[in-house]
């Protein structure tokens, strides 16, 4: 109902012209934006494209528009190569990306919270600190957190990946979800104190509900950039606990190029993703909190 | 239903003093309305009966029990907020529905109880085709009763409100104080109501609280408070027109005692008189009603046009004499400018005295034995 009126509300001054035409403006602007968009789509069409195309195909200069697809190279990427396939790998990085992601965004929820809603000494330096974080390029922790890895007998493990990621992601949850808590007006708190809930019961059934669009948000985030992590996962996993990323760096190297399969694991690396974030966007129901505190 | 006895209550931010040892006893099932300016801790005192506010001293009974040890969770209390602070999330009944489903209600209510219970209070405040709807598609009046509901819900001992219709508009608000008065009616809960509007607080109260810099002025029933006010704050805090309160020397002429205003003497009646020389004589302030002054060309004494304004068909007068603010309200409606000097008469007969120093009231000592 909202929704619908804010809609018409933005419509209306453009129905001053006849409808369906368009403005120099309006055009320039469609132009550019096309532009753009198909720069940024570009790598993903080539990728879904090359994947379906036999090797003729792929080879053809200039670039074959329309071809006859195949599915030999996703039957080569899921079955053939190294005689198990990318599924081991695919598996190790949904274990890897849901457990980071749950783990980053419970914790750092509970964080920012506390830090909100608590008046702790020294409170907005450890807010400062827990960005600092994110200061230096992880490149300047590959070194010690390999030696960590190693000592810990952590080494090509799942564990290892999921707490370096969930610590990198951490200070990205807390900063964004803390915005998101200091939006709730504390009497809306205060009330569940009165209606008898005690401290984690009001986290749980009152300000987490509350924060549900900074959930979601901080959970996309936070997972795209644990699928996607290249750097640490090849430096600390070998094979029983490699990623998708690894898996296709390891590529080019071992068996010469071969595109097609190549792009077809690319494919399947893209495609989970690019899903999850899709459904979860669905539920950034936005403005959640408006109206319910003058 | 409780009596609440607040004992010795004091409180600090840092180096600020909220209160100093205040003493509050509030009958069972009694209407109270906690009045005063903005700052004057009104608010603070009743999140420190919510149980909101722990860190105090002195302390807070319910029944005669002890409470300041328990969190609002346990103290049994409802509380409305100022700006209505439902929970965004869930609908109408949703909202009613928490304070019954929280862990410590366990067992109390069963499924169908906390039906019934919706249903009752959603009757009592009319709001039973709004039970479905989501918080964000209701206007300020209904969050206002879906507030009220869900403070009322669970039968607590003690109502809350905080200036619970404050937010409503002029019309709204004037329906709501009805409306209020006819729940506690049907209810008995002893409430408490913060305001600062007088006029709802001496419709409302049947004990009002005027509060002020973390002072209890005077706690008594409202038409008490207004005909014979304790302190000389309470004497020119209430009143659309609110009493001149004026601090003058005492004066003597003609073997008659008055007081000096703009150099002119003006008589005191005899009550008055020995109730300033019992207080040590000096200077004593006075509080005189509006209708103790008029403008009169040939009137004793002059004063400057300050500020003027019509109040339903009268014209208001602010007048300063003597560095003091005089309020005259006149029927006729002359033309004034500020800075125009005008001459006025003063009649001191219904005058009331206070303590020039501490604003305590000066009572005529004969008067009170018959």
């Amino acid at each position: 109902m909202a929704s619908m009126d804010t809609s018409t509300a933005r419509l209306a001054p453009k129905a001053a012209r006849a409808p369906g035409s368009l403005g120099t403006g309006d055009i320039l602007r469609y132009a550019l934006a096309s532009i753009f968009v198909g720069f940024c789509l570009f790598p993903l069409y080539m990728v879904l494209s090359t994947s379906l195309k036999a090797e003729a195909d792929i080879f053809a200069f200039p670039p074959a528009w329309s071809f006859r697809p195949i599915w030999d190279n996703f039957n080569d990427a899921l079955f053939v190569f190294g005689g198990t396939g990318v599924m081991p790998f695919l598996l190790n990085s949904v274990i890897v990306t849901a457990a980071s992601t749950a783990a980053a965004v419970g914790l750092g929820a509970m964080v920012a919270y506390g830090l909100t809603r608590f008046r702790i000494r020294g409170g907005s330096h450890l807010f400062f600190f827990i960005l600092s974080t994110r200061f230096a390029p992880p490149v300047a922790f590959v070194v010690p957190l390999y030696l960590m890895v190693r000592q810990t007998g952590l080494m090509d493990t799942h564990l290892a990946l999921i707490l370096i990621y969930t610590s990198m992601n951490l200070s990205l949850v807390v900063w964004i979800i803390r915005g998101f808590f200091e939006a709730i007006p504390v009497e809306i708190e205060e009330a569940a104190e009165i209606d008898g809930y005690s401290r984690l019961q009001i986290f749980f059934k009152v300000a987490l509900p509350l924060v549900k669009p900074g959930l979601i948000t901080t959970a996309i985030l936070s997972a795209i950039m644990s699928w996607n992590e290249f750097l640490i996962a090849t430096v600390m996993t070998q094979n029983k606990a490699a990623t998708l990323p690894v898996y296709l760096g390891g590529f080019s190297g071992s068996m010469g190029l071969e595109w097609g399969p190549y792009m077809a694991v690319g494919a399947i690396a893209v495609l989970p993703i690019m899903i999850f974030t899709l459904v979860l966007q669905k539920h950034l129901v936005r403005g959640l909190t408006f109206g319910a505190v003058r | 239903m409780a009596r609440i006895s607040v004992e010795g209550l004091s409180k600090s931010f840092g180096a600020y003093r909220v209160f100093e040892d205040l003493d509050l006893a509030i009958p069972k099932g009694s209407y109270v309305c906690l009045l005063g300016p903005s700052g004057c801790g009104k608010s603070t005192l009743m999140r420190m009966i919510a149980g909101l506010d722990t860190e105090h001293g002195g302390h807070i009974r319910f029944d005669g029990k002890p409470v300041e040890h328990l969190t609002a969770a346990q103290r049994d209390v409802g509380m409305a907020f100022q700006n209505y602070a439902l929970y965004p999330h869930l609908t109408v009944e949703g909202n009613l529905r928490f304070p019954m489903k929280a862990p410590l209600q366990k067992g109390r209510w069963s499924a169908a109880q906390m039906t019934e219970r919706v249903g009752e209070v959603a009757d009592l405040l009319q709001i039973r085709p709004l039970l479905g709807r989501a918080i964000n598609q209701l206007s300020g009046g209904q969050q206002q009763r879906v507030s009220l509901g869900r403070a009322l819900v669970r039968h607590p001992k003690v109502l809350l409100l905080d200036e619970p219709v404050t937010h409503l508009d002029a019309r709204l608000r004037y329906a709501m104080r009805s409306e209020l008065k006819r729940i506690h009616k049907v209810m008995g809960t002893t409430t408490v109501h913060v305001t600062h509007d007088q006029g709802e607080a001496l419709a409302m109260a049947d004990l009002l609280v005027i509060m002020r810099g973390g002072r209890i002025e005077q706690a008594a029933p409202a038409m008490e408070v207004y005909s014979d006010p304790a302190t000389a704050f309470v004497a020119g805090f209430l009143g659309a027109v609110p009493r001149t309160v004026l601090t003058l020397p005492l004066s003597e002429r003609d073997g008659t005692a008055g007081l000096r205003l703009g150099g002119q003497h003006v008589p005191l009646p005899p009550a008055l008189v020995a109730a300033a020389r019992q207080a040590g004589g000096g200077t004593v302030t006075i509080a005189l009603p509006a209708s103790a002054f008029a403008v009169d060309p040939d009137g004793p004494v002059e004063g400057t046009v300050a500020a003027h304004e019509m109040i339903e068909g009268a014209q208001r007068l602010v007048l300063q004499a003597d560095g003091q603010r005089v309020n005259i309200q006149r029927s006729e409606t002359a033309p004034v400018a500020n800075g125009d000097r005008l001459r006025f008469r003063v009649d001191a007969s219904e005058g009331l005295l206070f303590d020039a120093a501490t604003g305590d009231r000066l009572r005529p000592p004969l008067r009170r034995a018959a």
